[in-house]
């Protein structure tokens, strides 16, 4: 028994260490590449090709002092950015990175991740109304109206490989994939891609935060430790977010020579890519714009694709 | 309609700052790196010596103070006819605009715009220059910004 537990306080530790690790280091990822795609060159000053910069930024942030707003209500502003990187954090625990190497293997694994997403999204409300100001209310209002209409389409975006895999099990959704589900669900694929910018609120969805318009959004009045875990959640919910699509679209760990984790790292890598690539290239969408997509053409397409799929395997 | 539901337009703007991404980056990190002014440069002002005699060339006629916008050159001259030189010469640099007046004004090239343009500093004094810290060589003006 004791065997067990510290197998599995091993392996709880290992996948911390290494999504914070990444989660750190994916600022300074960011940065870089944004930088040379804008013809710049990033952080260059603190180390070698400025990589202690997440560091020296942490730092910052853990000594910087602590903010609370008079108009705020204290239990829940100190609570919101808590449960945000919570959710986000308890999100690996169910990540199968390699086939036998994974926190707990749960049988509904993509429902508990769908589930603890939207829990998340409190955090974010949460945040914004208790931090007493009007900028905060407007972000946290628009990413309630965002983050649950847009966790409808990644929702169903899901449902057509689920279909196919039969399983919600992540592992046994991997295993169902002789050829990367992508082939067979395309247009799920780019659902789901879109979907997801709105459900991480990165760039061109970005409206909770909208530094032009809001000033910051939900975390305006956050500062020092606190803004930091909104800042790690943030990320945090971006590798959850290309992991998942690795697992469903793109057959998780399989692949040729390389071991299973360096596949899942490399397939995972690129959806990051994509979505700081992404945030470099497109300006912010406008708020009604915003959710025409969602509602107008995405809604549509994705019920669609279930019936599409639903047919073909009928037929099949 | 095909090029809308392909997203056509987004996947070109995609690829222009993927394009960009493997491009060398524009920026010059400064003070480790520096960019070379232009020939015509107006940076500091420097006061100019004859090389042959060592004297000023300058006849403190004091026209670049009379032409100055911001009036930060004050001068003071000694002796009469071709022997007069100047005996005070102070611009402050924390007033000039580098408009370049009092160089062009001059009647005997008598002052020059040297390259020299790193007048960040934490002493202000520093920036007022009299008139042997003007005709010093301009490379003597360059420091580091660490103390």
């Amino acid at each position: 028994m004791w065997h067990d537990l510290g197998l599995a306080l091993l392996r709880i530790v290992i996948v911390f260490a290494v999504a914070l690790f990444f989660v750190a280091y994916l600022t300074y990822l960011e940065r870089k590449i944004i930088g040379h795609m804008q013809v710049r060159m990033g952080p260059m000053r603190v180390g070698p090709h400025g990589l202690l910069q997440p560091i020296a930024d942490g730092l910052k942030l853990f000594f910087k002092e602590d903010i609370v707003p008079t108009e705020a209500y204290r239990l829940t502003f100190y609570f919101a950015p808590i449960l945000c990187l919570v959710c986000a954090l308890v999100l690996f625990a169910i990540i199968p990175v390699d086939k036998n190497f994974m926190i707990t293997r749960l049988n509904i694994g993509l429902l508990y991740v769908l589930s603890i997403a939207s829990v998340g999204v409190m955090g974010i409300i949460l945040a914004g109304w208790s931090s007493g100001s009007k900028y905060s209310l407007l972000g946290g209002l628009r990413s309630a109206a965002q983050m649950f209409s847009y966790e409808i389409f990644l929702g169903f975006s899901l449902i057509g490989p689920l279909m196919i895999a039969g399983s919600l099990d992540l592992v046994k959704i991997v295993e169902a994939q002789k050829v990367p589900l992508i082939v067979y669900q395309p247009v799920a694929f780019v659902i789901y891609l879109i979907a997801a910018l709105g459900e991480i609120n990165r760039v061109p969805f970005d409206l909770p935060e909208a530094e032009s318009e809001l000033v910051a959004g939900f975390h305006t009045e956050y500062s020092g430790m606190k803004f930091a875990y909104f800042f790690l959640a943030e990320y945090a919910n971006m590798l959850i977010v290309s992991a998942i699509a690795t697992i469903v679209f793109l057959a998780g760990w399989k692949g040729p020579v390389l071991p299973g984790w360096l596949w899942f790292l490399i397939k995972m890598s690129i959806f990051v890519f994509f979505f700081i690539w992404v945030r470099a290239t497109f300006p912010r969408y406008r708020y009604d714009q915003f959710m025409g997509i969602g509602w107008k053409i995405m809604l549509p397409l994705v019920l669609a694709n279930i019936v599409v799929t639903g047919i073909v395997m009928m037929l099949v | 309609m095909i090029a809308k539901a392909l997203m056509k337009d987004l996947l070109i703007g995609l690829r222009r700052t993927f394009y960009y991404c493997f491009t060398k980056p524009i920026t010059v990190q400064y003070p480790k790196e520096k960019l070379t002014p232009f020939p015509r440069f107006r940076g500091f002002i420097r006061l100019v010596k004859d090389e042959e005699t060592g004297r000023y060339k300058c006849i403190a006629c004091g026209q670049c103070a009379r032409v100055c916008p911001s009036q930060c050159i004050t001068v003071k001259g000694e002796g009469k006819g071709k022997e007069r030189q100047p005996v005070e010469f102070n611009i402050d640099f924390s007033r000039c605009i580098y408009c370049g007046f009092c160089v062009e004004i001059c009647p005997v090239g008598g002052l020059e715009n040297s390259s020299f343009y790193e007048g960040a500093t934490y002493d202000i004094d520093w920036l007022k220059f009299d008139i042997d810290k003007l005709s010093e060589d301009y490379k003597k003006w360059e420091r580091t910004f660490k103390k």
